[in-house]
């Protein structure tokens, strides 16, 4: 199979957004990233193209590979790799929010659907849960939650491509 | 990027880090900001030309507006609401409506950098504290539950004055209205003193906002 240098800085914005949107789209669905060798089949295109895609999408995104792989280890707000912040969509348990944060954003993927997530908090490890549906805030227990972060979101400023 | 039970506990994670502390807030404060359009824009079967995009750039910049340490009046402000939030119940236990004692507390607790105009408004916060519930027990009451009532009452002023000032709560908006029933305090008793005390609170501290934007 031809693989071929691919420059992926010179990927088209449409290939780009096809992939960004398989990828979403598989992860919505199976509550799982493809590999590029699935994205491959999924987009039509050669395995390597395929991981070349992955590699950009991921560059011009908060996500990340695991390191000194080919696999997607955060699609945010997803996390492929499993975290402490489990998410429930209609009572099934599926999928991991990538932080506490991206948590609370998973419900745009799910519209018109109730996601809830759960997860201990770091302090005590007493649990947390928070319900959601579109706009609304369906239940916050216990009421007195709160989010904390002393990173910057979205990561450090040298690191966005597009920030 | 964590959630946690309460401020307490964010607080007391070994992590926690003073310097950051403007991005402790509410989850419903977190969830309002994970609701920009950068999120929601996923959902496009056009993300990265979005992103890259104009569209994306602006919404970028508006998440990271909001996300930006505070100005040094802010801060006060905030500072000033977490004094309030602070003091010692044990001061307004007894404290008649024109009693200083929480005011002197205050004072002294309150960074130095808090302008004239805010401070005046923290301080009929206070004063509203103070009056949250009525010195004197009704006859027909039992005088240590009516201290109780006090005590939670004036703990309750606490909490929602702690959660306003860090809370993008603007004058209508519905959700304090759900932060307070949360709290237990039902629209049945919004003629009594105590919600007119949390009334009074809020105002204030909406007051303190509009202050510090000008100054």
């Amino acid at each position: 199979m031809a693989t071929g240098a691919i420059e992926p800085e010179q990927i088209p914005l449409a290939e780009l957004d096809a992939a960004y949107a398989a990828i979403m789209g598989e992860i919505v669905s199976t509550g799982v990233a493809p590999h590029y060798a699935e994205l491959a089949r999924t987009l039509g295109v050669e395995p390597q193209r395929a991981r070349a895609l992955i590699t950009r999408v991921i560059d011009l995104t908060p996500g990340w590979m695991h390191p000194g792989t080919d696999w997607i280890a955060s699609f945010p707000p997803f996390n492929n790799q499993p975290t402490q912040y489990r998410v429930s969509v209609d009572g099934e348990q599926r999928w991991f929010a990538q932080c506490g944060f991206e948590a609370l954003a998973c419900r745009w993927l799910f519209p018109g659907r109730t996601v809830t997530v759960d997860a201990p908090c770091l302090l005590g490890g007493e649990p947390l849960r928070i319900e959601m549906r579109d706009e609304e805030i369906l239940s916050v227990d216990p009421p007195t939650m709160v989010g904390y972060t002393r990173s910057p979101v979205g990561g450090d400023a040298a690191n966005r491509p597009f920030r | 990027m964590n959630l946690f039970r309460s401020e307490e506990h964010a607080r007391d994670w070994e992590e926690y880090d003073p310097r950051t502390a403007h991005l402790l807030r509410p989850v419903e404060w977190w969830a309002d900001t994970f609701s920009s359009p950068m999120f929601r824009a996923r959902a496009r079967s056009d993300f990265i030309t979005w992103a890259t995009g104009p569209d994306g750039a602006a919404a970028f910049g508006e998440l990271r507006e909001r996300l930006a340490p505070p100005r040094p009046d802010v801060r006060a402000t905030t500072a000033a609401a977490i004094a309030l939030s602070n003091v010692d119940i044990s001061v307004v236990d007894d404290a008649s409506p024109d009693d200083r004692s929480v005011e002197r507390q205050l004072f002294g607790e309150w960074p130095a950098a808090v302008p004239a105009e805010i401070a005046r408004h923290w301080r009929n916060t206070a004063r509203a504290m103070i009056v949250a519930i009525p010195a004197e027990p009704l006859p027909d009451l039992d005088q240590q539950l009516w201290t109780e009532t006090r005590r939670s009452a004036v703990r309750d002023v606490q909490a929602a004055t702690g959660w306003l000032a860090r809370a993008d709560v603007g004058a209508g908006d519905v959700r304090l209205t759900h932060r307070l029933a949360q709290m237990g305090w039902q629209g049945e008793v919004a003629d009594q003193p105590a919600w007119t005390a949390m009334e009074q609170s809020a105002r204030a501290i909406l007051k303190c906002q509009a202050l510090a934007e000008l100054t």
